[in-house]
C-alpha cells in the first residue's frame, strides 16, 4: 500500500470518528433502535469512491469497531458490524449500475445497515417481533440514505479536485 | 468555483446527478414501507400482554392494571406499567432509554423491545393467530 493511501486512510478514519463522536451527542430522536443519521458513513462513501470497495470494507469495520469501543458500547458493536459489512456488501454491488447515483447507492447501503442490525437482534432476542419495526427503519434510511448520500456526493467530487491521486 | 456549479442539481450526465434509478428506488421503499404500515395498523386492539426476557415468558391480561417489575439478581431493571388498555415501559437502566420513551402501546402485534436488556413487551390477542418462530 502506497504511502499516500496510508496516510489519505488514516486521516479519514480518525475523521469519521469525529463525525461518529458528534453522532453520539444528538439526542435520539425515534423511540426505534437503529434510527441514526449515520454521518460518518459520509467518509465511508468516500472511501468506496476513491479506493474501491475493498478498501471501503476493512475501512468500515475499522472504523464501527473503533467507534464503537469509543462512544457507542461495546455491546452494540455486533449489531452496528453487521449493518456495516452488510451495507457495504450491497453498495459494491449497486455501485456498478450507471443508474443509481451516488444518493441512490447510499440509499441502498443505508437499508441495507438497517436489515443487518434488525436481522442481529432478531437473532439474539430470538421474537419476530423485533421486525416490525423494519418500515420505520426503512423510511428513516432512506431519509438518512438521501442526505448521506448527497453530502458524500458533493465530498466526493471535491475531494477528486483537490487531491488528485493518479493511482486511484 | 461555487460548488453548485459541479454539484447535485445539474441535469447533466454523471454520477452525483440524480438519476431514474435513485427516484424508483424511493418510491419503491415509501410504497413497501407504507404497506407494512398499514398491515400492522389495521390490527384489532389485543388483549393480553406477553413479557418475554430471558428467554422466558409470561402473559397478563391488557385489561387489568398492574405494575410488573423484572429484576436482574436484586436490582430492578425494566418496570412495565399496564393501564387503561395500553403498557409502556415506565422505566429501565439501559443506557439508550428507548424503551421508556416508546409510546404507549395496545394494538395487536405492537412491541417494546429493551435490547440491551434483552426485554420484549408485546401485546397479543388470544383469538389472532401468531407468525412464531
Amino acid at each position: 500500500m502506497k504511502t499516500r493511501q496510508i496516510t489519505e486512510l488514516g486521516m479519514l478514519l480518525a475523521l469519521s470518528l469525529v463525525l461518529a463522536y458528534l453522532e453520539s451527542l444528538l439526542p435520539v430522536l425515534v423511540a426505534v433502535p437503529g434510527v441514526k443519521i449515520g454521518l460518518a458513513n459520509v467518509i465511508t462513501m468516500l472511501v468506496l469512491y476513491l479506493r474501491g470497495g475493498k478498501t471501503a470494507f476493512f475501512f468500515m469495520i475499522l472504523r464501527v469497531a473503533m467507534a464503537g469501543f469509543l462512544f457507542s458500547g461495546v455491546s452494540g458493536i455486533v449489531y452496528s458490524l453487521a449493518g456495516g459489512v452488510c451495507c457495504v456488501a450491497v453498495m459494491c454491488v449497486t455501485k456498478r449500475f450507471s443508474f443509481f447515483s451516488v444518493a441512490g447507492v447510499s440509499i441502498t447501503g443505508a437499508l441495507a445497515h438497517n436489515l443487518g442490525q434488525i436481522l442481529v437482534a432478531w437473532f439474539v432476542m430470538k421474537n419476530a417481533r423485533i421486525l416490525y419495526y423494519f418500515p420505520v427503519l426503512a423510511i428513516s434510511g432512506m431519509l438518512s440514505g438521501m442526505a448521506i448520500g448527497i453530502a458524500g456526493g458533493l465530498l466526493i467530487g471535491r475531494w477528486k479536485k483537490e487531491f488528485p491521486d493518479k493511482n486511484r | 468555483m461555487m460548488w453548485f456549479k459541479g454539484g447535485f442539481w445539474r441535469r447533466k450526465a454523471g454520477q452525483y446527478t440524480i438519476k431514474k434509478g435513485d427516484v424508483l428506488l424511493v418510491l419503491c421503499v415509501t410504497a413497501a414501507a407504507l404497506f407494512m404500515f398499514w398491515v400492522i395498523g389495521g390490527q384489532p386492539d389485543g388483549d393480553r400482554v406477553r413479557i418475554t426476557a430471558d428467554g422466558q415468558t409470561s402473559d397478563y391480561p391488557l385489561g387489568t392494571d398492574r405494575v410488573i417489575s423484572l429484576k436482574k439478581g436484586d436490582k430492578v431493571c425494566n418496570s412495565i406499567v399496564i393501564r387503561d388498555g395500553q403498557v409502556c415501559m415506565a422505566a429501565a437502566d439501559c443506557p439508550d432509554q428507548i424503551c421508556v420513551h416508546h409510546k404507549a402501546i395496545f394494538r395487536n402485534g405492537e412491541s417494546i423491545i429493551c435490547l440491551p436488556n434483552k426485554v420484549i413487551v408485546e401485546v397479543a390477542s388470544s383469538q389472532h393467530k401468531e407468525i412464531d418462530n
